[in-house]
C-alpha cells in the first residue's frame, strides 16, 4: 500500500470499521435524500428548485463560507483525519493499479522511449554521412 | 537518409550500447553469484596474470555468443535494434550460424591493426569493414 507511515491499523478494529460503515451510511442517505429533494421540488415547481440551487451556487456568500471553511482549523482537522484512514489509501491503491494509470504511465515512457531513439537515430545517420565525407576527402576518394 | 547503408557512427554506437547492455548483465549476474557463495564462505578475487586473462577470455567469448546469438536470431543486437540498423548477407537474409562466426572472426581481425579494419566503412561503397567484407554482409538502416 502507498501510504506513508500507517502508525495504527483501524482496519483490524471491529469498532473502528463499523463507524466508518457507519458514517458511509449516513452519507449514502443525506447525498440521495438532498437529490430525492430537489428532484421532487423541481417536478412540483416546474423547474424553480434547480433554478434556486443555481443561484445558491453562484452566489457570493456560498464563496465566502467555502472560503471560511477552508481556511478554518476545521478543514485541516478533517484533512489529517481523511489521511489517517485506510481506505484513502486503498483508493489511492486502486487508481494506481488501474490497467488505465498503468497503461498511460506505459505509453508515456515508451512514447519518450521512442523520441530519445527517433533523435539519436537521426543524428547518427548524420554524423555518418559528415565523418564519411571527411575520411573520403582526406583519402581523396570521393563516392562512385 | 543519403543511402540505404548504416555508417561508422551509428554502428559504433550501436556497439557501445550492446557492449554496456552486456557487462550490465554480466555484472548483475556476478553481485548474484557472489552474494550466494557469500553467504556460504569467504569470496576472494585473484588478480594474478592468469585469472585476469581469464576472464578476458572469457568476457570476450561472452560478447562473441551475444552478437552471433542475436544476429542470427533477429539480425539486430539490442544496441542496432535502439540504433535502427539491421545486419544481412548480400542477398538480404538474415546471417545463419557459420557466417555470424565468421564475420565474429572478422572483426577480431578488422580490430589487430590498431582497429583499421573498421576504417573501410568509411571509404567503402557499401560501408563493409573488413568483417563485412570477409563474411560476406552488409548492415542496412532498417
Amino acid at each position: 500500500m502507498i501510504r506513508p507511515s500507517p502508525t495504527t491499523s483501524s482496519t483490524t478494529n471491529p469498532a473502528v470499521r463499523s463507524e466508518a460503515g457507519s458514517a458511509n451510511s449516513v452519507l449514502d442517505a443525506v447525498l440521495g435524500g438532498v437529490s430525492a429533494g430537489v428532484s421532487l421540488a423541481n417536478r412540483m415547481t416546474g423547474g424553480v428548485a434547480d433554478d434556486a440551487l443555481d443561484r445558491v451556487l453562484a452566489s457570493r456568500r456560498l464563496q465566502d463560507l467555502t472560503d471560511r471553511v477552508l481556511e478554518s482549523p476545521f478543514y485541516d482537522h478533517l484533512v489529517d483525519r481523511l489521511l489517517e484512514t485506510d481506505a484513502l489509501w486503498r483508493l489511492v491503491d486502486q487508481i494506481a493499479k488501474s490497467p488505465e494509470v498503468m497503461e498511460a504511465v506505459t505509453a508515456g515512457s515508451a512514447s519518450l522511449g521512442r523520441d530519445v531513439a527517433d533523435e539519436v537515430r537521426g543524428r547518427g545517420i548524420a554524423a555518418d554521412d559528415t565523418v564519411e565525407r571527411i575520411a573520403r576527402r582526406v583519402i581523396r576518394r570521393p563516392r562512385g | 537518409m543519403s543511402q540505404p547503408y548504416a555508417g561508422a557512427v551509428t554502428r559504433t554506437l550501436a556497439f557501445a550500447l550492446d557492449v554496456a547492455l552486456l557487462h550490465a548483465i554480466i555484472f548483475l549476474a556476478g553481485a548474484g553469484v557472489a552474494l550466494i557463495v557469500g553467504a556460504f564462505g569467504d569470496v576472494s578475487i585473484d588478480v594474478d596474470p592468469l585469472s585476469i586473462s581469464l576472464a578476458a577470455g572469457g568476457d570476450l567469448l561472452a560478447l562473441g555468443a551475444y552478437l552471433a546469438w542475436f544476429w542470427t536470431l533477429t539480425g539486430q543486437t539490442p544496441g542496432m535494434r535502439a540504433l535502427g540498423i539491421e545486419v544481412q548477407t548480400m542477398t538480404s537474409e538474415r546471417l545463419k550460424l557459420r557466417r555470424a562466426v565468421l564475420r565474429l572472426f572478422g572483426m577480431l581481425l578488422a580490430a589487430a591493426p590498431l582497429f583499421a579494419g573498421f576504417l573501410l566503412i568509411l571509404v567503402t561503397d557499401r560501408r563493409q569493414g573488413l568483417q563485412d567484407l570477409i563474411a560476406r554482409t552488409v548492415v542496412r538502416y532498417v
